[in-house]
């Protein structure tokens, strides 16, 4: 069985836009494929993207690739 | 009041800012254009929707004249759609909606579509006609629900047009190039024709007529009358039934001409007054959201963002209107 975590840290962010990002992302949280997850946390001046997974990669990977972009609008969109 | 409103559930990326007195002060959209001969891949779709997105809102919002900080409410298209596209605007709402502290409305597409066909048409209490990619529906106001005197068995109008386009080489959305065609010739061949109780079925009738796709134009033109006559069949049935005085056709397929005589002529049997969205607002855009939006204000508070979900699936007879 292959089991892979994956944490994506963003530095240097302000508490209220880490809180804006995760706050904008937390709610399609759910229904996540089995032996997926996704945890956010807003630390400091820091925002962790921890994703968890087992077997299916290829899941994974377009899970991390669809938050990364979503991350990345949420973040243009509030600047 | 200023609602700024996000659509995003299929094809279309768009913001408005719409005023509590019904005024559209902006309307700015982005369609993403699947290769000829595809349909919408709903990734791709919402790669699209993610790259447009900034510059929709900020054309949006310039186009009003106004700053994110000058707006009262945010809504946006909770449903029902393509996931990964309805997720962009639901992180575009959220992400403005929390940083900024601006209540945010979840709003159902398909109202959307029919609320605002009732501020631009000024329709009162209409039957409505629904026809467009995502629904296919005739439907009545009571009892705080739109409730359904017909509906598609399988795919929508919307889907037909779309799906047929494809199959002779046109991109999504094909009804305009369809309408064009189907202009050119009177020559009708024999096609399907399903209607069941109030129901209709089109399935049967996109093979059928795919069967025929060599004669584009005569395949055209048979293929929107057959369609369009099974709508009104059921359309002039729910007018009857219901005794409604006012029939509203809403959708992208309201644009059609063809459609809009053949329910004209219907009215005017029934002696009901004929409404259809201007051919400017019958796609997806982001004045129905924000207009949506601007009637619950008028009924709830905004929603806790965590409660703040996207639904794929999403009936329009199971919502609540209190407004």
């Amino acid at each position: 069985m292959l089991a892979c975590k994956v944490k994506i840290t963003i530095n240097n962010i302000s508490a209220q836009k880490a809180q804006a990002v995760k706050s904008a992302l937390e709610p399609d949280n759910v229904n996540f494929p089995e032996n997926l997850s996704l945890q956010i946390e807003n630390v400091d001046n820091k925002l962790v993207f921890i994703f968890q997974g087992q077997d299916n990669m290829k899941k994974m990977i377009a899970t991390i690739d669809e938050v990364l972009e979503h991350v990345q609008v949420s973040l243009k969109v509030i600047e | 009041m200023l609602c700024l409103g996000i659509e995003s559930t299929a094809h279309t990326f768009a913001c408005a800012v719409v005023e509590k007195n019904g005024k559209i002060h902006s309307d700015v959209r982005k369609i993403y254009r699947p290769p000829e001969g595809e349909g919408i891949h709903p990734r791709e779709a919402s790669r699209h929707h993610i790259e447009s997105s900034t510059k929709v809102l900020v054309d949006s919002l310039q186009q009003a004249r106004i700053k994110i900080k000058d707006l009262d409410i945010i809504a946006y298209a909770a449903g029902p759609g393509l996931g990964p596209c309805l997720r962009v605007g639901a992180v575009v709402a959220r992400s403005l909606a929390s940083y900024y502290k601006i209540p945010l409305y979840p709003v159902h597409h398909a109202i959307g579509h029919i609320d605002l066909g009732k501020l631009l048409t000024g329709a009162k209490d209409p039957l409505v006609l629904l026809v467009s990619g995502g629904h296919t529906m005739l439907l009545a106001f009571m009892k705080e629900k739109w409730r359904v005197f017909g509906e598609t068995l399988d795919i929508t109008l919307g889907q037909l047009l779309d799906q047929f386009g494809r199959s002779i080489g046109f991109a999504s959305p094909c009804g305009k190039n369809i309408e064009e065609l189907a202009a050119k010739t009177s020559t009708y061949i024999q096609l399907p024709y399903v209607v069941k109780g109030n129901d209709v079925s089109f399935s049967g009738l996109l093979s059928a007529t795919k069967s025929i796709s060599s004669q584009k134009e005569k395949a055209c033109f048979s293929l929107q009358e057959t369609a369009f006559a099974m709508i009104s069949e059921a359309t002039e049935r729910a007018l009857s039934f219901t005794k409604k005085k006012e029939l509203m056709v809403v959708g992208g397929v309201a644009a059609n001409k063809r459609l809009s005589n053949m329910l004209k002529s219907i009215c005017k049997r029934q002696n009901c007054k004929f409404y259809v969205v201007p051919q400017q607002f019958a796609g997806d855009c982001g004045a129905q959201i924000a207009w949506t939006g601007l009637l619950e204000a008028t009924a709830k508070k905004g929603s806790a963002l965590e409660n703040t979900f996207v639904r794929q699936s999403w009936r329009l007879d199971s919502v609540n209107i209190n407004y």
